[in-house]
This record gives C-alpha cells, structure tokens and sequence, in this order.
C-alpha cells in the first residue's frame, strides 16, 4: 500500500505545501488510486521544501522542491506507475538521493519522530515509540532513581545557560511542596531560530512526555506549557496531542495505573522576549508583565505562585523520554567529554542547505556550516556566523574549527544559545548586525532594570550614529565601557547577554567600526546612509529593466541610452543592481 | 468570532460569553485579553473597563499587560494583518526591503493601516521560518522567498482573490 | 542573631533581615532608589548592588536574605563606578531642574523661585524673610541689579522673563514702609568681634549676617556715608539715597556698628584692630578708583574727570557746574551710562557716549542702554579717542575711527583704527568712564595679603580667606569692579568662614551639589511644562521722558500690587519641589554623576496639574515603581506601568489625567514612596502623607494608616 506524505511545518507551508497537498489530494481522488496523502511535520530540509515522500511497505522515496506540476509527475510516475522520477530524489531509504550530504553526519534523538509521523497522530508516535519511557519510569523507578537517571545523562539546558537538567530537577524536587510545578518554556524568542517551534510542530508528544517524567521526578502534579502565539500550528498540534495522551492515560488521574496525576496546561504567550528568562516567564503566566524577578530565591524554591517550580526548554524535555527509555548510557555515547547528547540548530541566513539540523555536541562549527549546510550560497565568502541571537555572538571564519560546546563556545565571546545559527557572507555589515540584535533587545527590554531599560538604549543610539557616518572617536570604548556595566549590573539574562552582540563584533571586526567611524564608510556597502547607487555609463546599454523595476521611479532614460539614477529618490533598495544583467549599477 | 456584534446591538454578548467561565483566578488575566481580543480584534476600553470591573483586576494592572505584550492592540486594526518577519535571517537576508516594498504597495507606514482598513502591516520579531527568509504572513498565509517584487506580487494576488470572493 | 561582615568589621543581623536591612541597622550605607521598606523588594533601580564572598555577580543588597558567616563589600572601586553609571543613565533620561535657573544664576542663589510664588499667593511677610536669609540690600537689589536671575529665567522662552527684581522691589518696599521692618533673630552672643573695612554691598551684606550669627560687628568707613559704590557710583534717580538710607539702617538695628571718616591703613591697622580685641578682619574696601584715558595730553587737562569721580562728586554736591556744556563720556560699560545720564540731568547741551567698539558690544546692561537711548543720548560708536588738549575752558578730543577686525581671545572683534580716520572734536567735558582699579594703599607690612595680578586682594573663592590668618576679603576687591549681587554673594561667604574661624571650627567646604538642568532656553522643550495661559509681562510704570529731564527723581516707580501679583503668576516654578529630598539628587552628590555622560533621547510628557494634592510630572519618573507598588499594596490601585522598554511610563487609569483617576483615594502614599520629583505634594496639609522617605528609608506614614486617613476625610 502506497502513502503520501506531505511536510507541513510552518516552512512546509510557507513554501507552498497546502498547494501541493491540495494538487495530490484531488489527483489521488481523481485516480480512485485508495492511496493515501496525509502529513507530517518538518523533516528539517527547510531548504529543499516543499518536501513530498511516498511510503511503500517501508521504503521511504522523499522529494524535495515540489510544486504542483511536479507533484503530478511524481503522482504519476511514482505513485501510480511505481518508477521514481530519478532527478527530483532527495532521499531514499537505500541511502540514495542528492541530498544524503545533509543527513550523513545528523544524529536523531530530539528529532527522532520529527517528520517521520504525522504529528496528529498518536497511534504514529507510540509505533516510534513515544511514552515508552514514561511508561518505563512510572512502571519500575522511584522519583529519585528519575532525577539520578537523567543527572547520569548528563544532559544540560538546551535553551542557552546550559545549567544540567539532572541539577536543577534535584533542586526543585528538594523543596517540599504540597503543589509544585514543571514549565516548559516554548516562547522560542531568538529572532534567527525555530528548533522548538518544528519539535512542537514535528512531535509534540516528546515533550509532553519529557513534562510528565519531569513532573514525576520532581512531585509536581501540574504542567504548563508557556508557547508563542506566534506559534499557531505548534500549538494546534500541541492541543491535540494533550488530547490524545489525555484519552490514551498518558495525563490525567493515575497515569497508567501508577497513582501519579499530571495535569498539563498550554499558556499562550502574548509577544515578549523576555518571557524566555524564568522568572518573566512565572510572572507571565501569573497574569502579570513580564518583568523579571530579583533572584535569589532561584524558582526551585519559590516560583510559580510562590510554590517550588521547574523550567525546562521545549528540546531539553524532548531529549528526556529517550533518555528514560534508552538509558543514561545510552545518550552519553554522544557528545563530548563535558556535555552528552546532541544539540538542534536552526541552520539559516546565507548558507546553501538552511534547516533543522541535530548534531552530537562535538563537531565543529566548519562541519555543520560547510559539510551539512553546503557552504555559503553564490560562491560568497564566509564571514562569520552568528550563534545564540541577541544573547550571542558574531564568531569569525577564522575560527570555524571551535567546537560546538558550551565552554569552548563561551570562549569565544557567543554562546552555546538556543540553537540559532545565522551564516553571515562578505555581503553583511558586522556593524549592522550588532545594531539591529541591540534595536531587537532594546525594543523587547521590559523596562524595569535601568542598565538594560535606558543603557541598551544608549548602545543603541551610538550604533545608530555609527552606521549612519556619525560616529565619533571614542565610541567603541565607549560601547565597551556600556557592555561591561549591562553584562555586570542588569537584572536578567536578557539585559546581562544584551552587549554580547556588540563585544563580539568588536572583538572580532573592529575594522569594520573603525571605517564607519574614522572613513565614514561601509566596507560592505550596507549601511544606506553610506552609499549611494550610481549608473556606469559605459555599461549600461539602455534596457530599461532598472527603470521598470525601481519601487520609487527613481531611475530615468530613454532605451537604449545611458539611465540615470535620481538621488534624491532612490532609497537603495538595491533591486536596479540585482535586476541588471550588465553590471552597470555600482555602488559608491 | 463576533467582529459584527456591534452593529446587531450584541455588542456585550461575546463579552458575556468569554467571561462566563471565569473563575476568580486573576492568572487567566492573558487569557482573557487574547479571546477578547479575538472578538472584537483590539481591545477597547469600555471592554478593559467592564473587565476590570467583573475580575476586580485594576484597570491600570490591565492596561500594564496590555501595554506589556505586543500581540495587544488598543486600536482598531485592518481586516486582513501583514506580518513582516525581521528575524536574523530574514534580516540578512534583506527584510528591510520586502518592508518598504510591501509599505509603498500598500501605502501606510510600517505598523499603519490602509484607509480603507483592509491591510495593517506589522513588523514581527520572527516567523520561526528562517530557512525560508524574508517571509510575511497575510493573516494564515505564509509566504517565503520573497524579493520585493514578489512579496508585492504576493499582496496584489491576495487582493485579487478577496475581490473574487466577494 | 547572625555574625556577619561588612567591608571587614564584624557586626550581628538578624536571621529574617536582608542585606541592606542589616547595614542599615549597623549604619553602614548602601544606596537605593527603588527599595521603599513599606514593600516587598522590587529590583529596579540596581543601585543597591553589593559584592558577597562566594556569590557570584554583584547580588542586590535590597533582595539577599544575610546568612550566617556572610562577607559584604558595600564599597569599592567597582561598586562605585557601578553606581555612577546607573545614576548617569537615569539622569540622561530625567528631564528637570534641580534648582530654578534664576537661582542657579544669581551669584548669591538668592531663592527668586520661593520669593516670587510668595508674592504670587500674596504672601508677602514670609517673601521677606526669604530674600533676607542670602541678601539684605532687597531695597538696592530690586532697582539696580543686573539681574542674571532673569536672563536664565524659563519664562523667557514664552513671552518674555519674569521680572523678579522689580517684584523684589515691589515686597521690599512693602516692608520698608512698615514701622518696624523685618528683622531676623540674633543668635545668642558669642562674644566674638569682627571688624570690616567697607560700608558697600559686601561689607553691609557680612555684617548682617556676621550680626545674625552673634557676633559683634563694627565697620570702619572711609567716606561720611554708608553704600560705597551703591552711594557714590550709582546715580540717585536709580537708587534715591533715603532708600539706600532706611536699608542700611534695618542692618544697623540688627546691633551693626558703622563708624565714617574711618581710614584703613591709615587711622586704623590690623594691629590696631587685633589689640582693640577682634577677632576677624574683612577687607572689603571696592574698587573705587577710575582708570584713566590713557591718551596723550590727559594729564594736563582739567577738564577730563573720571567717571567713578564724577558720580561721586554729584552725590557729595561738588561735582562741575554742566549747564549747557557739551559733554563727552568715553566707555561703554554701566558707569558710562550712569556718567551720560547724569550728566543730562545736570542740564548739560548735549551729551555723548563715545565707544570703540558697537552697542552690541557694550558691557552695560542692555535696559540700561535702552533708558539711555530713550533720554536721547548719542551714541558715538566704533570711535575712539587718541589724544586729548586743554583749549581754554573747552578740550579738543582727538578721535579715531575704528572697525571690528577679527575675534580675539574673548570672542569678540577687536576694534582696529580706521587709518588716516583721526579727527578732532571740541567739548566742554570729557569723562572718562572706561573702569576702576582698586587702592590697596594699605597693603604693605601691617597687612601683608596677597595681591593677584589684576591689583586685586587674593582670597579663597569659597571661604573668602586671605593667606593671612584671621584676614578675609570680598566684594570689588577682591573681584575687581563687579555686580553688587556679586558682592553680597561674597560678603555671606565670608561672614560664613568668618563665624567658622572665630569659634575655632574647621572652614565651610565648598561641595558641588548634583543639579539637573534643562538645559538652555533655546532647547527648553517647552511643551513639557503643560499648556500656559499667555501672560504680557508687567511693564514697569516709569517717569515720562519730560519728567526725567534736569530731574534726579527715581525714574522707575514701582509695580502696584496687582500687578505684582499677577507678574509673579508667571512663574514656572521650575525648580524642583523635591529638591532637598531627592534620592537621585543625593545619590548624584555622592557618586560624581554626570548629567551629560549618557545623554541620549529623552521622552518628555507636559506636567500633569489636574490632581487636586498632586502634581505629576513623568520628565522626572525613574521607574522605580514605588508609587506602582504601594498604590497596589493599599489596595488602591491608580497607577500602573505602561508600555515597556525604554518608553515604559506610569500611568493612571486609560492614561489619563491623575486628576481624572476614579481610584485615587488622595491618600498621598505614591508622593511619600517616590524618591524624585515626579510626584510632589500641591498643598501639604491636605495629604495624610506628606512627609518623604529620607535617604535612610525612615518610614513616614504605614500603608494601612495613610489608607485610613483619607478614607476617614
């Protein structure tokens, strides 16, 4: 029996996947075929979406760059007439397929079921397994012997601090409570990452499962799920999978005859970074502003409602039921010598294969960049990549070899962070970058600590001033001056990360600044106020193409003569320079 | 949900419904505000002012929230929401240009509505489909990919098709 | 009772305290802004951040439960700077002035703020006694001072300043018509004795207040009358002398002696001085000799009088007869004003001002040049003079052309001859009214002080101390020819450092006080201050031209009172009403904040009035939180934050008005918790609550009285 699958992560459709599986729904009807098209979630091939597979008795064939009139070769050919069209293969179960590159050297735990089932379906999850390791730590270990198991994995917070889960369990587990709470914290804020986003869209059932083993390890009998609302498939699909497990016994009262009860709640989140940090986040789902707390008490001791609460990110839990029901050993056999496991990244930005990639904590940035991602696109070259978002940093490409891991990372100046991973090329202004992660956190500040409230503004403000050919000698100190009372002297995580963008460009590209400040220039040609888009009279050949496609009629000519470029229009947008096929547009 | 209500003189029955469960926990207050933002697509006073009156939550605790997020809004907003995602990757990507691409075609300013209050245009911190950049959303819709002249082309096409649909 | 330490010395706390509870107790300081003891702790302001051993970062002092054994550094070089930081950001985003500019301006800060709002309520015995804590010439000062306080004055970026002398003027000569004008009390005696050498503006502005101290205080004066240069160097139709009499004699009932005819240096000595038993010296002498032309021929010629000489000689009664004579005054400063006009009413032909460089660039105040023009006084500019001849009974003046060249190191063009431009002009009078010098005759080997290089006496700009012990100096002497403001400024410092040293007590210390400014009238953001009814400035009721002429009556008559009153409406107040208890103020006093060092964009709000007790004015709001917080923990609930970031506010309900609030129970619990000025009280009496936290948190009001206070009204 044939199968249809269809990717409908949120790339899956941004793509254009609804119109694919719309096109082979109506084929699969039309032919009276009973073959069936369902869905799953990402596959992590961002890149090659939208991404159609044809099961058959266990062989997988998976295309990547499906449009409609590809999906009716492929109906045709394949579903119908059983011959796969060789040129459009991704992937196929015998390890053929132009795209194995990108899956060589994964390593699937997180992302196990990810793209593998249809995440509505809870028959499709416990057939890969899912809740076996709930069943197995209700079934046959004590709370304590859950705490230890997970303490001997050695697996570390995946949402940026890489605090060891096992640690911070034992903590709240060690505070008597008649009501405790597990948060799992899925407000994905990195503006550049999407790892909890396609896990929750992929296989919500992980992380259910990894909440309830937690809120078993550690006696607590309710569950929240804080989740961005601008998540709405994510937390569709999360809504049907607390039903399912609800009905099937995973939740609710006794789970699986153990005594243990376990309610679990999704809470939207409303839009604010902040809410990442722990305590914002308590105060978030109490109803409140999501202005962070003074810490200590730490929330092991005093959180949610003032009861001893645990907060673990979406990928940490979903890292949990594996654990349980391979084992700690199991999981310790990747990674590295300091931090087990595997880590997700959100591979994007200028870099050719972009998507969800899961690798053993270990390899090196080069690898992941260059061997899974393919390399930067259009032959440009690397410059840097950024990792952690705005709580990161820029990491140079002469330092592609440092490994990815929490210590090594930190010493570069980034951080481990979420998962986001943005390939920077030759074309990107590292000053810009640094200004637009300090507009990002300085617009998300939740305004209560003055160091990040008015301090990240005046950051701000001398970025602003730089790449607008405003700077002045002294304005690097002075931004490091700033960096180092923010990082030392702000409230939160947000605030005290906030400079890390701009310490590590610095750090790295000083250079860039210095041509800003003392050339008023911008070596990459980035910054707008910098430049300015000028027609080579000698080659241009008078098409008319620059005049057409100019959004604010700024270019003029006749055809066939030299066209001129109005400064007072143009806002340099670029588009007569991409749209010119003589090379005729510079920039100056 | 009930956007109309207001012209069919039910202008307080949604409200009657959303708060019909509501139990006293004032930890609901989020809750609340995004189904009542829902029905009646911002959030107008006399509705933070009854609200405030029925959870006994002060007005300027309500108004912090609502101040506080950013999916709250205090003004009326367009029937069809633009969300331009400025994520990192759409950022290096060249997010600033679908921007203004998408502001010229529409004719507002980012975070504007149109006079004939079909389009408000939003920036969003990130889609989370950053393999896909730049992306927007129109309303459920996610487009990736896209150059300036195809996210234009993306807002004439949707256009064209709520024309046909009506 | 736990051990710990703090900055090395041991000391107890108790278990359930925090740090900053614990060093408050033990009096160890940690500052803070946010933390209000009434409330739980909050973490906003950061300023409390301390160094713990075995934590780490910096931990907030306000939020960290002590333990036993625990070490605490609340000072370091670290911290500090820490601190600082934090102050300079929240001032770049605070919009205020500490202190009026009017105050700021006036060389003795006099309180023009306090004094015109008296007079604007009706106030006018308690504007009195205001004025006189840093002036005792108010009579004098409200006619003849220059009045930097209104060139700064925030009115003047609406329609025009506010004329706070003349309101000065206005209440003085309200008091000075009583029967017995105020007197402030005398201290207790001290059985100290200070003697001053000069009855002008500083000697008389040190005596008052040396008198006031319980001192005994005799001034020695040269000359057969009291004023110095008041009398002999300001003309009687700006300052009638029964006025300057009748102020003077307000400071003489004060117990001050005042003996004329007195020569220093001469009749009397240091050493005199010391064996008639007193125990300070004030060298306040003035600047009393005029400078000459400085031309060929001027020795020789009887007919070129000094200016300084000339106004003196007019108030004596010997000055030449000018009746019908062509005058000629050289200078442009405000004795040649004063020498023009004069001369004008001494029924001279004509009179002229000749000035080497344009009126623009005259050093005289510019209303006085306008009165002058107004008498028809002929200003010959860009001119000056080059030699001088004795023609009979008339002078030939050999004059010069000028233009302005290029700037100098003062900025302004220095004037260049014009070549072959001389020409000559007969007068009947040259004055010479181009500056003063001093005589300093007496310094010599009974009184050794220093003299600078501008042949003034050298003291210490503070203490007013000479480097001879015992010795100070003030006023023209020591600044050379100066406002009289100017020198009743330096006659209360004196009379300050003179107190100290007479009863042996350290010198007073000169501590630069954090003030915020809003920056100059041309950048004044002017909307913040609210909607402004348009009030014309008074224009002062003065004598007609006609009268003015061959006349030495007062030209200025005085503002009535309705007038006065409404002038004084005028007022901004834009002086801080917190100023003396405000946290940032202290705290940037502390630490050596800058105003300047991160400024940025600031958001600014127009002051909300609308609260009956309450003004509100969010330029000034740090975030704290404080009234946020104790508005919600009485139940209350009126303000909240609103919006996030740096453009976070706190607002009522809606945003709307405070005045407009429906929960705002009038409580004033917001007003005692904020620790700036963005929430003052309107009227105090009204407010169950009014008094503030000071900077060591000594709680005032409890929430739950203040609560049951106005729920009781």
């Amino acid at each position: 029996m044939k199968k249809i699958i269809i990717g409908l992560g949120s790339c899956g459709i941004a793509a254009g996947g609804l119109k694919v599986k719309e096109a082979l729904q109506n084929l699969a009807a039309e032919a009276d075929s009973g073959i069936q098209v369902s869905e799953t979630g990402c596959m992590g091939m961002c890149y090659a979406e939208p991404m159609v597979e044809i099961l058959e008795d266990g062989h997988r064939t998976i295309y990547g760059g499906v449009d409609e009139k590809r999906a009716k070769e492929i109906f045709q050919n394949h579903a119908l007439g059983g011959k796969p069209v060789a040129d459009a293969v991704a992937l196929d179960s015998d390890g053929g397929g132009s795209e194995q590159g990108f899956l060589a050297q994964q390593e699937r735990i997180v992302l196990e079921r990810c793209g593998a089932i249809d995440p509505e379906s809870i028959d499709d999850a416990l057939a890969m397994d899912a809740y076996a390791g709930l069943e197995k730590a209700l079934k046959t270990m004590t709370a304590e012997q859950v705490v230890d198991e997970v303490l001997r994995a050695g697996v570390k917070g995946r949402g940026g601090a890489g605090f060891p889960t096992g640690q911070k369990w034992k903590f709240a587990a060690g505070y008597a409570a008649e009501s405790k709470y597990i948060i799992c914290n899925a407000d994905e804020g990195d503006p550049g990452a999407f790892m909890d986003r396609s896990i929750l869209e992929g296989d919500p059932h992980s992380v259910i499962e990894g909440m309830i083993i937690g809120g078993y390890a550690i006696g607590a009998a309710h569950g929240y799920i804080y989740a961005r609302a601008e998540y709405p498939i994510a937390i569709r699909r999360l809504k049907i999978a607390i039903e399912a497990a609800e009905a099937r016994g995973f939740l609710g009262k006794n789970i699986l005859g153990s005594g243990f009860d376990f309610k679990l709640v999704i809470k939207e989140g409303a839009g604010a970074f902040v809410c990442g940090e722990e305590t914002a986040l308590i105060e978030s789902i109490e109803g409140n502003r999501g202005m962070p707390r003074i810490r200590p008490p730490f929330p092991a001791e005093r959180g949610l409602f003032d009861k001893p609460s645990n907060i673990n990110n979406v990928e940490t839990l979903a890292n949990i039921g594996w654990i349980l029901r391979k084992g700690a050993d199991a999981f310790s056999a990747y990674g590295t010598e300091e931090s087990n496991g595997t880590k997700v990244f959100a591979l994007a930005g200028k870099v050719t294969r972009g998507g969800l990639v899961e690798i053993p904590i270990g390899m090196t940035i080069s690898e992941v960049v260059n061997e899974i991602g393919g390399g930067t696109k259009d032959n440009k070259a690397l410059k840097a990549v950024q990792m952690g978002g705005p709580s990161g940093g820029c990491i140079p490409a002469n330092m592609m070899d440092t490994v990815i891991d929490y210590a090594p990372l930190a010493a570069t100046g980034a951080i481990m962070g979420s998962g986001g991973m943005i390939v920077m090329d030759e074309d990107n202004c590292m000053v810009d970058i640094a200004r637009y992660f300090l507009q990002f956190t300085q617009s998300e500040s939740c305004g209560k600590c003055t160091f990040c409230k008015i301090g990240t503004k005046r950051m701000l403000e001398t970025l602003e001033r730089i790449t607008q050919g405003k700077g002045e000698e002294g304005d690097v100190e002075k931004l490091e001056t700033l960096s180092h009372q923010i990082k030392t002297n702000a409230l939160c995580g947000l605030g005290q990360t906030a400079p890390n963008p701009v310490l590590t460009t610095i750090r790295y590209f000083r250079n860039e600044y210095d041509a800003h400040i003392r050339d008023k220039k911008c070596p990459t040609k980035q910054c707008k106020a910098l430049i300015s888009f000028n027609i080579v009279s000698d080659k241009c050949v008078g098409c008319t193409v620059c005049a057409k496609k100019c959004p604010v009629d700024a270019v003029s000519g006749k055809a066939k003569e030299v066209h001129a470029i109005d400064q007072g229009k143009c806002t340099k947008c670029g588009i007569c320079k991409s749209m010119c096929k003589f090379d005729a547009v510079d920039i100056s | 949900m009930c956007k109309d209500c207001a012209q069919s003189g039910k202008y307080w029955d949604c409200f009657e419904e959303i708060l019909e469960g509501y139990s006293g926990d004032k930890s609901q207050l989020i809750p609340l505000l995004q189904k009542l933002q829902d029905a009646y697509g911002y959030l107008p006073e006399d509705i933070i002012e009854r609200l405030s009156q029925r959870t006994g939550i002060f007005v300027s605790q309500i108004m912090g929230v609502a101040t506080f997020y950013s999916q709250f809004r205090l003004e009326p907003v367009g029937e069809n929401i633009v969300k331009i995602c400025f994520g990192t990757a759409c950022h290096v990507i060249g997010a600033e240009n679908i921007a203004d691409a998408i502001c010229r075609e529409l004719g507002i300013e980012l975070g504007g509505t149109t006079e004939d209050r079909l389009f408000t245009v939003e920036s969003v911190a990130c889609l989370g489909c950053c393999s896909l950049a730049p992306v927007i959303t129109i309303n459920e819709e996610t487009h990736g990919r896209l150059t300036p002249d195809t996210a234009r082309a993306a807002i004439r096409d949707f256009k064209a098709r709520k024309a046909v649909a009506v | 009772m736990l051990n710990i330490k703090i900055n090395g010395k041991a000391y107890q706390a108790k278990g359930n305290q925090t740090v900053l509870e614990a060093c408050k107790e033990n009096n160890v300081f940690i500052p803070t802004l946010c933390h209000d003891p009434r409330l739980v702790p909050f973490g906003s302001c950061m300023i409390c951040r301390v160094e713990i051993e075995g934590q780490r970062g910096v931990p907030l002092a306000c939020g960290t439960q002590v333990a036993e054994g625990m070490v605490i550094t609340t000072e370091s070089a670290a911290i500090n700077e820490a601190r600082r930081v934090c102050l300079e950001l929240l001032a770049s985003q605070h919009y205020g002035d500490c202190v009026a500019p009017c105050v700021m301006e006036c060389p003795a800060n006099m309180d023009a703020m306090g004094y015109v709002n008296m007079i604007a309520q009706g106030r006018y015995d308690e504007a009195i006694p205001l004025i006189k804590k840093t002036n005792p010439l108010p009579v004098v000062c409200g006619r003849i001072c220059t009045r930097p306080c209104e060139k700064k004055c925030r009115r003047g970026a609406f329609e025009g300043p506010v004329g706070i002398a003349y309101l000065k003027r206005f209440v003085a000569d309200l008091d000075m018509e009583k029967e017995q004008p105020y007197l402030p009390e005398r201290m207790p005696a001290t059985g100290k004795k200070a003697a001053i050498i000069g009855a002008g503006p500083a000697g008389l502005s040190a005596a008052w207040f040396l008198a006031q101290m319980g001192h005994g205080v005799t001034i020695y004066e040269r000359q057969e009358n009291p004023g110095g240069m008041l009398r002999y160097g300001i003309p009687s139709y700006r300052l009638p002398r029964e006025d300057l009499d009748a102020e003077v004699d307000v400071i003489r009932s004060l117990g001050v002696e005042i003996r004329y005819g007195v020569d220093f240096g001469r009749d009397i000595t240091v050493d005199s001085l010391k064996s008639e038993g007193y125990d300070s010296i004030l060298l306040a002498v003035g600047s009393q000799v005029g400078t000459s032309l400085g031309v060929e021929g001027e020795e020789a010629c009887s007919n070129v009088i000094r200016g300084v000489d000339f106004l003196g000689s007019v108030t004596r009664g010997t000055q030449p007869d000018l009746k019908g004579k062509r005058i000629a005054v050289v200078g442009g400063g405000n004795t040649a004003i004063d020498c023009a006009r004069t001369a004008l009413r001494l029924a001279a032909q004509s009179v002229e001002i000749i000035y080497r460089r344009t009126v623009a660039e005259m050093p005289a105040d510019d209303m006085e040049i306008e009165e002058a023009q107004h008498e028809e006084i002929k200003f010959n500019i860009l001119t000056n003079p080059s030699g001088v001849s004795q023609a009979g009974s008339t002078v030939q003046l050999k004059l010069l052309k000028m233009e302005l060249g290029e700037p100098d190191a003062s900025g302004r063009r220095s004037p260049q001859p014009v070549k072959g431009s001389e020409h000559s002009v007969e007068y009947d009078y040259i004055i010479a009214a181009i500056g003063q010098t001093q005589d300093l005759s007496f310094v010599g080997p009974d009184c050794e002080v220093a003299v600078d290089k501008w042949n003034c006496l050298a003291a210490d700009s503070h203490t007013m101390a000479t480097n001879i012990d015992g010795i100070f100096a003030a006023g023209d002497a020591v600044t050379g020819p100066q406002t009289a403001i100017l020198a009743i400024a330096g006659g209360k410092r004196a009379a300050l450092a003179m107190d100290k040293y007479m009863l042996g007590q350290p010198l007073p210390k000169d501590i630069k006080l954090y003030n915020h400014v809003r920056g100059s009238n041309d950048e004044l953001d002017v909307a913040s201050f609210g909607e402004k009814e348009e009030i014309a400035k008074a224009v002062m009721p003065s004598l007609s031209k006609a009268e003015r002429h061959h006349s030495f009556d007062e030209v200025e008559l005085g503002f009535t009172e309705g007038q006065a009153k409404l002038e004084a409406s005028r007022c901004l107040s834009c002086g801080c009403a917190d100023v003396d208890e405000c946290k940032l103020r202290q705290l940037g006093t502390t630490y050596g904040a800058d105003q300047f060092a991160m400024a940025g964009e600031q958001t600014t709000h127009p002051i909300d009035e609308s609260h009956e007790y309450i003004v509100r004015d969010r330029n000034k709001c740090i975030l704290c939180g404080c009234c946020v917080r104790i508005c919600a923990a009485a139940g209350v609930g009126a303000l909240g934050f609103v919006g996030r970031g740096f453009d976070t506010t706190v607002e009522p309900s809606f945003s709307r008005p405070l005045g407009e609030e429906k929960n705002c129970i009038d409580c004033g619990l917001c007003v005692s918790a904020c620790p700036v000025g963005a929430l003052t009280p309107k009227a105090v009496a009204k407010l169950p609550t009014a008094a503030y936290l000071d900077l060591e948190g000594v709680q005032v009001t409890s929430i739950e009285d203040a609560v049951a206070q106005a729920k009781s009204n």
